[in-house]
Parts: C-alpha cells; sequence; structure tokens
C-alpha cells in the first residue's frame, strides 16, 4: 500500500483540483471524478486535522496537569 | 752554850704565841684540803696562791661539835658544803700543840663572804662569757617546732632523770630519749658535762634539744655548772640546751647561757609536753582552718561553676533560639523565594501553553476552514449539487455544449437530470 498522503500534499492536490475545475471546464464526467478525488482528500485532511486536534488536546491536558 | 730541851723549846713558842697573838683572827684563804673525821672532825688544809703558787699553807681543824652546826648553815646559806677550792672567812684561833704543831682552830665561817667571793667569781666568768660574744649564742638558737630527739645528760640513775624518762613515756607523744651520762657535780662535774657535750656533738644530727637534769640528791654543789668551761660550752652549742638542774638558789651560767632555763627534771619534762601540746593544738586549728577555707572555697567555687553554667544555659538557649529563627527566617525567606520563582515559571509556562495553545488552535481553526472552503467548492462544484437543486447537464454527441460548434437542427441533445436522461432533437437554432 501506498504511504499516506501528507496534509500539505494533500492540500496542494486540492488546490490544483480546484484550479483545474475552475480554469480546465471539466467535462461531467470528469468533474465527477475531480469531485470524488477531492472529497477523498478532504476526508483525509478533516481526519488529520481531527487527530491534531485531539491531539494538541492531550499535550494541553498534560500541561495543564 | 746554853740550851733547851724540845719540849721546853715548845713551851716557848707556845707562851710567846698566847702573849702575843689575839684571842682570835678573821682570816681569808683557800681550802686546799678537807677530809671528815668518821669521829665527825674536819681537817682543812687552808692555802694561799698568788697565780698558780702558793704563798702560805696551814692547817686547820673544825671540831665535829662546831663542824655539826656551821656546816648546816653554811650549806643552807650558800648552797654547797665546804670543799676544797673553795675561799673561805673564818674566824680560829692558833693553837700549838707540842706535837702536831701550828694549826688554826676554826670557830666561825663567813658563809656570805663565801657566797660573795663566789658571786665574784661567777660575775667574772659571766663577764668574760659576755665579753666573747658567747653568752646568748644558745639563746639565739630557735627552740625545734617538735623536739622529739632529746640527749640528755645526766648521772645514770638519778631520781631526776627518772622522772623526766617517765614522764615523757607515759605522754601520749613519741620522744625518742638518749642518756649521756655524766658526773653532775663536785671537782669533776664540769668535764664530765662537757665531754657529754662533746660526745653528743659527734651525733649532732641525731638530736634536736639537749637537756642537762640533775635532780634530787642534796642542794649543795653547783659549782661546777659556774665555771666558764661549762658556760662556754653550754653557749657555743649548736642546738638549744634545756637545763633542770633542780636547784632553788639563783641562776647557775649554765643555766644563764642555756637556750631556756628551767628548774627541775620534771619541769622540762612538763615544758617538752606543752611544746607538743601546743603544737598539736596549733596543727589542729591549722587543720581546722584549712578545712574552714577549703569548704569556704569548695563553696565559692561551687558557686561560680554552678553560675557559670547558669549563665552557658540560657546564653546556649538564646543562642539557639537566636540561630533557629534566623534559620527559620532564611528558611522562609527560601521557601518565599521558591515559591515566587515557581509562581513565575507557572505563570511563563502558563503564558506559554496559552500562547501554544492559542497558536495551535488558530492554526487547526485556520486549516479547518480552508478545508471547510474546499468541502464548500467541491459540494458546488459536484454536478450532482446542480442536478439535485433543479438543473439539467445538457450534451451533444457527448460533448457540452458550451463546447460545440453552432448546433445544427436535428442534433440529438441528451439532457440529464437527476434521475433521467432525456434525449430530444432540435427544431430550431436561433
Amino acid at each position: 500500500m501506498a504511504k499516506e498522503l501528507s496534509y500539505k500534499d494533500a492540500l496542494e492536490e486540492l488546490e490544483a483540483i480546484a484550479h483545474q475545475i475552475e480554469n480546465d471546464e471539466p467535462d461531467i464526467d470528469e468533474l465527477s471524478a475531480l469531485v470524488k478525488k477531492a472529497k477523498e482528500l478532504i476526508q483525509l485532511c478533516k481526519k488529520k486535522l481531527k487527530k491534531t486536534g485531539s491531539e494538541i488536546d492531550d499535550a494541553m491536558k498534560e500541561l495543564e496537569d | 752554850m746554853s740550851h733547851i730541851s724540845l719540849f721546853e723549846f715548845t713551851q716557848v713558842v707556845k707562851k710567846t704565841l698566847e702573849k702575843n697573838l689575839d684571842p682570835t683572827y678573821w682570816v681569808v684563804a683557800e681550802i686546799g684540803e678537807l677530809r671528815i673525821h668518821p669521829k665527825g672532825h674536819c681537817y682543812l688544809e687552808l692555802i694561799e696562791k698568788q697565780g698558780e703558787k702558793i704563798v702560805a699553807r696551814m692547817k686547820a681543824t673544825i671540831w665535829s661539835y662546831t663542824f655539826q652546826n656551821l656546816n648546816v648553815w653554811f650549806e643552807k646559806i650558800t648552797g654547797t658544803s665546804l670543799k676544797s677550792g673553795m675561799k673561805i672567812l673564818v674566824n680560829g684561833e692558833i693553837q700549838f700543840h707540842e706535837s702536831y704543831g701550828l694549826s688554826l682552830n676554826i670557830r666561825d665561817i663567813d658563809a656570805n663572804y663565801t657566797l660573795g667571793e663566789r658571786e665574784k667569781i661567777k660575775r667574772e666568768v659571766i663577764m668574760r662569757l659576755e665579753k666573747e660574744g658567747l653568752i646568748r649564742m644558745n639563746k639565739s638558737l630557735e627552740l625545734p617546732l617538735v623536739p622529739q630527739r632529746i640527749a640528755v645528760i645526766s648521772s645514770a640513775h638519778s631520781a631526776g632523770y627518772e622522772d623526766f624518762s617517765n614522764q615523757l613515756a607515759n605522754s601520749a607523744y613519741q620522744f625518742h630519749i638518749s642518756l649521756f651520762a655524766a658526773e653532775m657535780q663536785g671537782k669533776d662535774g664540769t668535764k664530765s658535762v662537757v665531754e657529754a657535750l662533746k660526745n653528743i656533738f659527734k651525733e649532732i644530727d641525731l638530736f634536736d634539744l639537749v637537756v642537762i637534769l640533775r635532780g634530787g640528791g642534796a642542794q649543795s654543789d653547783l659549782d661546777c655548772f659556774d665555771t666558764y668551761l661549762m658556760g662556754k660550752a653550754i653557749a657555743r652549742f649548736p642546738i638549744p640546751v634545756v637545763t633542770g638542774i633542780g636547784h632553788e638558789r639563783d641562776e647557775t651560767v649554765a643555766d644563764l647561757v642555756a637556750r631556756t632555763r628551767l628548774k627541775t627534771p620534771t619541769a622540762v619534762a612538763e615544758f617538752l609536753l606543752n611544746g607538743m601540746r601546743s603544737y598539736e593544738e596549733s596543727l589542729l586549728r591549722s587543720y581546722e582552718r584549712m578545712i574552714g577555707h577549703t569548704q569556704h572555697r569548695l563553696l565559692n567555687e561551687s558557686n561560680r561553676i554552678n553560675h557559670a553554667a547558669t549563665g552557658i544555659k540560657s546564653l546556649s538557649h538564646q543562642l539557639i533560639r537566636d540561630v533557629d529563627s534566623l534559620l527559620r527566617i532564611q528558611q522562609q525567606h527560601i521557601f518565599d523565594t521558591i515559591q515566587h520563582l515557581q509562581k513565575q515559571n507557572d505563570t511563563q509556562i502558563d503564558h506559554l501553553t496559552g500562547r501554544l495553545s492559542l497558536g495551535l488552535k488558530s492554526n487547526l481553526v485556520r486549516s479547518q476552514q480552508q478545508i471547510y472552503g474546499y468541502e464548500q467548492f467541491f459540494h458546488f462544484s459536484d454536478p450532482e449539487y446542480t442536478l439535485q437543486r433543479g438543473f439539467t447537464y445538457t450534451t451533444i454527441d457527448g460533448k457540452s455544449l458550451n463546447k460545440q460548434e453552432a448546433p445544427t437542427i436535428g442534433q440529438v441533445l441528451e439532457t440529464m437530470t437527476l434521475d433521467s436522461t432525456i434525449k430530444s432533437k432540435i427544431e430550431e437554432v436561433k
């Protein structure tokens, strides 16, 4: 299995997809594929953010104790 | 030549003497010899000396009856009996016996003359001793504090010596008595006593004191204690001499030069015992004083120590209290400092933590917002969303209309709705 994409790469890819959608006028199938891909990337980013968020909370909690 | 017989001649002499001489004469003479007849008569030889030379000599007699009275009286006054060497003033008559010749029949003796004469001699002795610086020599010696080793000069079996020894022996004190026996009277008295002193001198280190005793017996014949030699020997003796010669009349030369003069041997013993007693008492007093002083001193010292101890104790306590409070202050200070530092650190950490948390969170929020932006964007980009809102998507030959060349009549439009695909023919293009 390929290594999980980093947040930064995912973000760059999202930006690229957005750019592609805005400028390249993809047809509907292409658009669907791009949106599907983007949604996956967003899910990944959200997951990472959520994980990071709880990590920060844990760390803060530890500091407070 | 006319002549007479010896007897006739003695008669002439006798008569001539009786005719020309006074009935009696007072004559001064020295007794050359003296002997007492068993019947009580006293036969003397009177002499007169010039220096050592005899210039006159005469026989004398005191008849028994006279002698008995005279002798007692004489002794009573002079303290001594008649003896050779003595100067006397006698009253007597010349008797001339045809067979025995010339002799002085003594009727009376002036004892006071002898006494005076003896006093004169004694004075001369004393003056000589004084002149030679001897008279106070023995007197200037310190009496030993506790004379225990005593050399006694006495005749061995005299009552005086016995009394003396017994008295000391029966006392509570210890004495070491050594007897140096000597003749204590008569013409050999001086020589004998001086000899005894010489013998004592040979062992001088063994003795503290010399005692000369002469007790009991007749009160006569003390002249040997008045001689220059006796006086000199006693005076020059290096340890104190005590006399107890035992007589009632005035001092002899021996008494005069001795360190201490006492009347009788018993008095000497008492003197020694008194010395011991007073020494013992002074020892006891010293001892008591010492005890007193010591107790006093001990008490003082004890008080001082107690005082010092109390002082030290209170000082120590004070010191401990001081140090303790100092420690407490420092401890508090350190504690405060630590707390302050801790608080400072805590604040700093809190601050940093806050900043960190804030930074992280804002970062996260920004990211989330970014993602949300994308999410919105892609949500609205999703063709499905467009279809859901009732829009349709139309293609010609699978191509989007805006990518088409101008559509022509008859071409088929394929319209996609949310749940269907509609095909329609173009009838008109304007």
